[in-house]
């Protein structure tokens, strides 16, 4: 018992700081939805405007089937609630196998199981404290949105849906644990079903013939509880025997294998492959390219999707005057809509691709940690080198991504046959590119001057900065709040032209940054984790 | 003269209040088999690293074969570097991870690192991760070695070996030497350094309190010396140079440093059935320091 307790609460210790932040993070989230909501369609006509507007094919496919959204509660979960979801998911896959299975890897999970217990006890224990990080970010949402006005029993029900999405991801990478021998693997295959389940979330939105689609995925079913008016409680029950189904499986697993191994391992001995061996750069190369193709892949389909309703939702621009003008009142001039449309849109790749470029720098922080650093900076290799390095890698790696978005969302647009242009489609993309070198920048300074937030710091300021633009300009926030956020000074690009002296200022900011973190590591010791 | 392998000159690192190494003056000759002691925390490590740049001195230099530390791009053509604790890339095998380090080093002695591969025993063509401590410690050691450097740098390397494979190190250790490579040894295992090294540098608690030749370091220290007497035994406390004393069934343990002349003059007047006399073991010289 005393070992049990032990193991609960050494894993609460490793992943109970993100869950905080997690939460945390959710929690604001949701009072700046509601706000903007209350702000935005302050009145009854323009609620029942939305509820239209929401109904649009092309619009259900991204925000979901409006439901109750003349309550801000309903609100928050249309326009939000996949958010909220995608947000507990992902924690919940990366805290799982970072308990389940990154503890193996390090050949620390030993030191656990040497004590009285067994180890499927200890998956499930481990798995329990993720599931009690899931429901705090499920009281997060719940308690934001009650203290938003929104009726509580719906509250309660958001929140225990979140917890129980967050939750089932925690199932399915319990089971990628068991399946793939590094945890690099095992949040990858469960990212892989997370994206899934978005596409089918996606598909089963498009029609109402295919509406059936949603009950095959944790995302419909949060719609299909129908919070904050029916309350349909039992939905809760999908969740809960999912959970039930994915947590036995990986406890079943794990019962037959032994302690650092997989049930899908690879050869101990492949045929050595001995290319982009040459150099530390042509090895950074060659280290992240799998998972640059990772990126790119889930890029490609998302963008390629939407290129693919692109003529929809212009069609119904067209027709809908008082959404146009929700556009222009967010500085969108949309004389051309299609590529008025793309533009706004442009700005969450600025994101996504700030996201690569911290996760690339954190990659590189993760071989100073382990120590592997080393082995290059003890043989004749300046650390400005590997550093200068993988800058470059990150900056070419950003805007082959930015490259491959575009000819995506173009090559979707062409198949329904839209008026977009490729040029408009990679310029759209590549316009964010200023703000992904200011945040490659900024991760690269983190990673001189304080190693180990180098990740933490910088997505959380890409994600502030980016959410400050989405809703500090509807909420009327003053322009030099605004203005703080790199993604202000973005033009839509197509429909408005580049804006070249942010582009620079902005790219000028991201190279200081960098230089200023070169100097910071030629200065300071190796720091492991 | 030949330029020494190393110097370092008032080497000193602070963490914050800790204080890891304090002015460390230190000079290792070309084709030497330095050993470093000291106990956990000592600051052995931390004055490898110092060496390496891969820490940044609070105050002092360090010299490479005459190439200051901090010009990595220059001083590190010159040297190679074993740390105690061997992490390396999980997913790639033996082969790629030498072939990588052999590219970023360059002039790769491909025969001598198939011979080390050979008589380290290795199996290059396995995945990393499936590498014991030992194994991990093979690949930096053959890494190492097979440049044939003008220096190595040996952070305990030989933690997680079996005695054969200790065995086989040693003898690699002595032709590199023997070749004009200088091997800088740090290590806790005593023995390893009693047979290996030529001088070593005794380090407690970041400062360091000896460096000596092993042979001078022995007569510096006490000699034991055990009677066997036949009858009474004669009072030995009080002689010049005795240090303990201790009876043993017939007779008496005494550990003399310095000239055992009052020792062997006291014992001469009484009926000594046989007298032994042993150098210190390394370990019980080292023991004296702390």
């Amino acid at each position: 018992m005393g070992t049990q307790l032990a193991v609960v609460r050494l894993s609460s210790r490793l992943v109970r700081r993100g869950a905080v932040l997690v939460a945390l993070g959710a929690t604001a989230y949701v009072v700046v939805e509601a706000f903007s909501y209350e702000a935005a369609y302050p009145d009854a006509a323009s609620r029942a405007r939305l509820a239209e507007f929401g109904d649009e094919p092309a619009v259900r496919m991204l925000s979901g089937i409006p439901y109750a959204v003349d309550t801000v509660g309903g609100f928050v979960v249309w326009d939000g609630g996949y958010f909220l979801q995608v947000l507990a998911g992902i924690w919940a896959l990366i805290a799982t196998a970072r308990l389940l299975r990154a503890e193996e890897d390090a050949e620390r999970a030993e030191l656990v199981l040497a004590g009285p217990v067994r180890a499927t006890r200890a998956v499930a224990l481990q798995l329990g404290v993720v599931l009690a990080g899931c429901l705090l970010i499920g009281a997060g949402v719940a308690g934001a949105l009650a203290a938003s006005g929104a009726q509580a029993a719906g509250s309660v029900a958001v929140g225990l849906a979140v917890a129980g999405f967050g939750s089932a991801f925690a199932g399915v990478a319990a089971v990628t644990s068991q399946l793939f021998e590094v945890r690099r693997r095992a949040v990858g295959a469960a990212a892989i079903a997370l994206g899934l389940a978005f596409l089918l979330r996606m598909v089963s939105n498009s029609s109402d013939e295919r509406a059936w689609v949603a009950w095959s995925t944790p995302f419909g079913w949060m719609d299909r509880m129908r919070a904050f008016g029916e309350n349909r409680w039992w939905v809760l029950g999908l969740h809960v025997g999912l959970v039930a189904v994915l947590a036995t499986t990986a406890l079943v697993l794990r019962s037959r294998r032994d302690i650092g191994t997989a049930i899908l391992a690879s050869s101990d001995a492949p045929r050595p492959r001995l290319r982009l061996l040459g150099s530390p750069v042509a090895f950074a190369w060659r280290s992240s390219l799998g998972i640059l193709a990772a990126w790119a892949a889930g890029l490609v389909l998302y963008t390629f999707v939407l290129g693919t309703l692109l003529v929809t939702m212009t069609d119904f621009l067209t027709e809908d005057p008082s959404y146009r003008a929700a556009l222009e009142l967010m500085g969108v001039d949309l004389t051309e809509v299609t590529q008025g449309l793309i533009g706004v849109m442009g700005l969450l790749y600025g994101l996504v691709f700030a996201l690569y470029a911290a996760w690339r720098v954190g990659a590189a922080r993760t071989e100073e940690a382990t120590g592997r650093l080393e082995h290059l900076l003890t043989r004749p290799v300046p650390r400005w080198r590997w550093f200068g390095g993988h800058a470059v890698l990150t900056l070419v790696s950003a805007a082959l991504l930015a490259l491959v978005t575009g000819l995506a969302l173009w090559a979707g647009s062409a198949v329904v046959g839209s008026d977009l242009t490729l040029a408009d489609a990679v310029a759209s993309t590549a316009n964010t590119l200023p703000v992904v070198l200011l945040f490659a920048g900024v991760a690269f300074l983190v990673l001189g001057a304080a190693p180990r937030l180098t990740v933490g710091l910088t997505i959380g300021l890409a994600a502030l900065t980016y959410v400050v633009q989405l809703v500090g300009p509807m909420l009327e926030w003053p322009s030099y709040v605004v203005g703080l956020s790199p993604f202000h000074h973005l033009a839509p690009v197509p429909a408005e032209p580049y804006a070249l002296t942010a582009g620079l200022v902005m790219a000028g900011l991201g190279v200081a940054a960098g230089l200023l973190g070169v100097a910071a590591f030629e200065r300071r010791d190796l720091a492991g984790a | 003269m030949d330029l020494p392998a190393l110097s370092t000159h008032g080497l000193t690192k602070h963490f914050g209040p800790v204080v890891a190494l304090q002015d460390l003056d230190l000079e290792v000759a070309q084709g030497e088999i330095f050993g470093y002691l000291g106990p956990n925390g000592a600051g052995k490590s931390t004055t490898i690293r110092l060496l390496l740049s891969l820490i940044r001195p609070t105050a002092g230099s360090a010299e490479i074969m005459g190439i200051p530390a901090r010009d990595v791009a220059r001083a590190h053509r010159h040297v190679t570097y074993v740390p105690g604790d061997v992490a390396l890339w999980p997913q790639l095998t033996g082969t790629e991870i030498l072939t990588l380090l052999g590219n970023v080093s360059g002039g790769v002695d491909a025969a001598y690192r198939d011979e080390l591969v050979e008589r380290f025993q290795l199996d290059p063509s396995k995945r990393a991760r499936s590498y014991s401590k030992g194994n991990r410690q093979k690949v930096a050691l053959v890494a190492a070695f097979m440049t044939r450097p003008d220096v190595l740098l040996l952070d305990e390397p030989t933690a997680g070996l079996d005695p054969l494979m200790e065995e086989e190190f040693q003898r690699i250790a002595r032709d590199a030497a023997a070749r004009g490579q200088t091997i800088f040894l740090s290590s806790h295992i005593l023995d390893e350094v009693e047979d290996l090294c030529d001088r070593v540098g005794i380090l407690r608690e970041g400062r360091l309190v000896e460096v000596a030749a092993l042979e001078e370091l022995r007569r510096m220290h006490t000699t034991v010396f055990e009677a066997i007497v036949d009858g009474e035994l004669p009072d030995l406390s009080g002689l010049r140079g005795v240090t303990v004393t201790e009876p043993i069934p017939g007779g008496v343990r005494v550990s003399v440093t310095g000239s055992p002349a009052e020792l062997l003059a006291r014992l001469a007047s009484v009926p000594v059935i046989q007298l032994r006399s042993r150098e210190p073991s390394l370990e019980e010289i080292f023991l004296t320091y702390y």
